[in-house]
C-alpha cells in the first residue's frame, strides 16, 4: 500500500482545519510499518482515511491511497466494501469496537465466514474454532460458547484479532490495540500479531505512541507530529540515529536509553494554533530563522531514510 | 533518617453485590495486611497491575477512606485513633496528586482559586498576599503569571497536572502521594512532569509515595520499590536491589516485559488459601497451593515466595 500526499481537513465552527498534511507512507509486502506520535497528531485519522471510514465532518483535501494498483479514494463505495475486511482489515483500541455483549464469541467469529464467504453453518463453525485456536485459545470449543464478559481484556482482543484476520487480508491496520491492557497481556497480544503477520505473510500498519513496542515489532518507522510525518527510517537505523529533533526528544523522554531523561520543552499546540513554518519550531532546540518562515519538505538522507528538517540537506 | 510514615498491616475489603436483587455478595480483598515505611526525603515507588490495590492504598494512607484494619503512623501520630476534628489540621502535611488532571480540578474555578483554597483553609497567609503566594508556587511548577486567571479547560493536560501539583505542595506537606500522575499524559509531557516531581522533591525535602504501573517510571523516580499483586506486597526493597536482583516471579515477569519486551504468562485462576500469584505462576509447587507465603528478608530486600532459599 502506498499513501501519497494525503491531506485531510475537519470542519469546525470556525471553518476547516488541517488534520493531516502531505502524508506519504509506503508499506511493502510482509512489512510492519509503525506510525508513532503523541495524542492528537493524526494517527487514527490517517488509518481511517485508508479504509474510508472517516466521519462526515472530515474531508480529504487531496492525495491518494494506492492499494494493489488501485486508488482506494477514487473507487465506488461498493468496491470499497469488498476491500474492507477482506483485503484490508483493522483492529481498534478495544473500547471503540468492543464485541457485541449479547452475542456469543462463536457467533461473532463465524459471522465473517457466513456473510462474506457464504459458508454453511457447520463449516463456518469449524473454521471459527480453527481460528480461535490459531489466536492462542487452548480450549476453543469452550470459548465458542462463551460471552464477551466472560473473557479478560487480553482474551477479547484475541477474539477481535481472530475476526479481523478471518478472511486472510493482505494488510492489517492496528490502532493502539494494546493500550487498555496490562503489560503482560500487552506483550502476549504483540507476540501473537507478530507471528500471525509472519505466518500469513500479511503487511501491518501499527499505530502507537509507545517506542518500546516499536523497537520490538517493526521494520520501518514513521514519526508523526501535528499531522505531518517528520521522519521515516528503517527501525534499526532509527534507534541508532534519529535525525529529526522531535524524534531525538521523544527517545530521550521515553526511558529508551538507560535512566537519563531530558524532556522536550513546551507542549503540543492545538489545531487552531498551529505555528507557521516547521510545526515543531517553537519546541526545537536548533531552531533557525528559516524554520519559522517555511515548512521543510522531506529530505532524503539515504535509502529508506528521510526527514523534514532544515538541519539536513543544504 | 527519620520515619515520616509507617503503616502496619493495613487491610481493606470491598463488598460487591452479585446483582441489584441479590443478597449474595462477593468480597474483594483490595488490601491484605500491607505494611510499609517511608523515610524522610525518600520516594517509595509502588508498582502493580490494574486492580492490585494501589489506589486503595493511597486513599487509605491519607484517610480519604477508612481501612478495615491496621495502623497508620504519620510523624509518630497514630492517625486511626484521631477524630476527624483532630485529623483536619494534620491534613495540611499530607497531600495527593491524582491520575486524571481533567477530573481532579474543578472546571468552574480559576487556577488562582484552585491553588489558594488550601492556603486559605489552613490560614497559611492572609487574603491580601495570597495572590503573590500563588504566583510564586505556580512559578516553581513552571507556569508563568498568565495562568493565574485561567480555567482548567483552557490548559493542556500537562499544564493541568502542574496546577494539581501546585495545589498539593502549596501547604508545604511533608508527604506527597502521587497516584499515577503521568499515566494520562503524552510521552514528551510525562518526562517534563517526572522531572518536575524530582525537582520539587529536592527543593522541598519531600517524602513521596509514587504509584505507577510503568516500571520505567518507577525506576526513574524512586529510592525504594514495592511490587503489589492482588492486594498484597509480593516484593519490596531498595530500588537497585529490586531491579538488579528481582526475586518474585511476578516482578521478574514485569521486568521481562517492560524492560526487555518479552516473556510468557499462563492463565489466571484464584485458589482459596493459595499464594496470591498461584494462578499465574510458572514455578508453582505443591506448597504454593495450600499456603500463602509471608514477606521475608532484610530491610534491603524482602519477598513473599516459597521458591526463595530463605524459606
Ligand atoms: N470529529 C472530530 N472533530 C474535530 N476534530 C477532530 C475530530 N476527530 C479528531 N479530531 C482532531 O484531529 C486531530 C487528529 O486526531 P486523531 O484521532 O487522528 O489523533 P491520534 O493521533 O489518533 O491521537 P490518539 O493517540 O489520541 O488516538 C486531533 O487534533 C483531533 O482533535
Ligand atoms: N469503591 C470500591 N468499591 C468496590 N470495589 C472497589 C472500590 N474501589 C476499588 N475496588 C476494587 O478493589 C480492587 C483494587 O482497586 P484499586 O483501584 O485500588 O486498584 P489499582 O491498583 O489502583 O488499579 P489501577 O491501576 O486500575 O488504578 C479492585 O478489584 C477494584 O475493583
Ligand atoms: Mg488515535
Ligand atoms: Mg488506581
Amino acid at each position: 500500500m502506498e499513501i501519497r500526499k494525503l491531506s485531510v481537513e475537519v470542519m469546525t465552527e470556525t471553518g476547516f482545519l488541517e488534520v493531516i498534511k502531505d502524508v506519504d507512507l509506503t508499506i511493502d509486502e510482509g512489512e510492519i510499518y509503525s506510525l508513532v506520535g503523541e495524542s492528537g497528531c493524526g494517527k487514527t485519522v490517517t488509518a481511517l482515511s485508508v479504509l474510508r471510514l472517516l466521519g462526515p465532518s472530515f474531508r480529504v483535501k487531496n492525495g491518494s491511497v494506492l492499494f494493489r494498483g488501485r486508488d482506494l479514494l477514487a473507487i465506488p463505495e461498493k468496491e470499497m466494501e469488498k476491500i474492507r475486511g477482506r483485503e484490508i482489515s483493522m483492529v481498534f483500541q478495544e473500547p471503540m469496537t468492543s464485541l457485541n455483549p449479547v452475542l456469543k464469541i462463536g457467533e461473532q467469529t463465524k459471522e465473517m465466514f457466513v456473510v462474506h464467504l457464504g459458508l454453511k453453518k457447520k463449516e463456518a463453525k469449524e473454521r471459527a474454532i480453527e481460528l480461535l485456536k490459531e489466536v492462542g485459545f487452548e480450549n476453543p470449543e469452550k470459548r465458542y460458547h462463551q460471552y464477551p464478559h466472560q473473557l479478560s481484556g487480553g482474551q477479547r482482543q484475541r477474539v477481535l484479532i481472530a475476526i479481523s484476520i478471518s478472511l486472510n487480508p493482505k494488510l492489517i491496520i492496528c490502532d493502539e490495540p494494546t493500550t487498555s491492557l496490562d503489560v503482560a497481556s500487552e506483550w502476549e497480544i504483540l507476540n501473537l500479531l507478530l507471528s500471525l503477520v509472519r505466518e500469513r505473510k500479511m503487511s501491518m500498519l501499527f499505530i502507537t505512541h509507545d517506542l518500546h513496542i516499536v523497537e520490538n515489532l517493526s521494520h520501518k518507522i514513521g514519526i508523526m507530529y501535528l499531522g505531518r510525518i517528520v521522519e521515516e527510517q528503517k527501525k534499526d537505523n532509527f534507534f541508532k540515529k534519529p535525525y529529526h529533533p522531535y524524534s531525538q526528544g521523544l527517545l530521550r523522554s521515553a526511558f529508551m536509553r538507560g535512566e537519563k531523561l531530558i524532556p522536550i520543552k513546551g507542549s503540543v499546540p492545538d489545531l487552531k494554533n498551529v505555528p507557521k513554518g516547521c510545526k515543531f519550531h517553537p519546541r526545537c532546540d536548533y531552531v533557525m530563522d528559516l524554520c519559522m518562515r517555511e515548512e521543510p519538505k522531506p529530505i532524503r538522507i539515504d535509502d529508506g531514510t528521510w526527514v523534514r528538517c532544515f538541519l539536513y540537506g543544504n | 533518617m527519620g520515619e515520616v510514615l509507617s503503616v502496619r498491616e493495613l487491610s481493606k475489603t470491598y463488598e460487591l453485590k452479585k446483582s441489584v436483587f441479590s443478597i449474595r455478595s462477593s468480597k474483594i480483598r483490595a488490601l491484605d495486611k500491607v505494611s510499609l515505611k517511608v523515610n524522610e526525603h525518600e520516594t517509595l515507588g509502588i508498582v502493580g497491575e490494574s486492580g492490585s490495590g494501589k489506589s486503595t492504598l493511597a486513599r487509605c494512607v491519607l484517610l480519604l477512606e477508612r481501612p478495615d484494619l491496621g495502623e497508620i503512623h504519620f510523624c509518630g501520630v497514630d492517625l486511626l485513633k484521631l477524630k476527624e476534628k483532630e485529623l483536619k489540621p494534620l491534613r495540611r502535611w499530607m497531600q495527593i496528586v491524582f491520575q486524571d488532571p481533567y477530573s481532579s480540578l474543578n472546571p468552574r474555578k480559576r487556577v488562582i482559586d484552585i491553588v489558594s483554597e488550601p492556603i486559605l483553609n489552613f490560614n497559611l497567609v492572609d487574603k491580601g498576599t495570597v495572590r503573590e503566594k500563588v504566583k510564586d508556587i505556580l512559578l516553581s511548577v513552571g507556569l508563568d503569571e498568565s495562568f493565574v486567571d485561567k480555567y482548567p479547560h483552557e490548559m493542556s493536560g500537562g499544564q493541568r497536572q502542574r496546577v494539581a501539583i501546585a495545589r498539593a505542595i502549596c501547604t508545604e506537606p511533608s508527604l506527597l502521594v502521587a497516584d499515577e500522575p503521568v499515566s494520562s499524559l503524552d510521552v514528551s509531557i510525562q518526562a517534563q512532569i517526572l522531572s518536575l516531581f524530582l525537582k520539587i522533591k529536592e527543593e522541598r525535602k519531600l517524602s513521596m509515595i509514587f504509584i505507577s504501573h510503568d516500571l520505567n517510571v518507577i525506576r526513574f523516580i524512586s529510592e525504594r520499590v514495592m511490587v503489589m499483586f492482588k492486594g498484597k506486597i509480593v516484593e519490596e526493597g531498595e530500588k537497585e536491589e529490586i531491579f538488579s536482583n528481582p526475586l518474585h516471579p511476578y516482578t521478574r515477569l514485569l521486568l521481562d516485559y517492560s524492560i526487555r519486551g518479552r516473556g510468557r504468562i499462563r492463565g489466571d485462576e484464584d485458589k482459596e488459601g493459595a499464594c496470591v500469584y498461584y494462578g499465574r505462576c510458572e514455578w508453582r509447587g505443591k506448597r504454593c497451593a495450600n499456603e500463602a507465603p509471608l514477606l521475608y528478608g532484610t530491610e534491603n530486600h524482602r519477598v513473599a515466595c516459597f521458591l526463595e532459599g530463605t524459606y
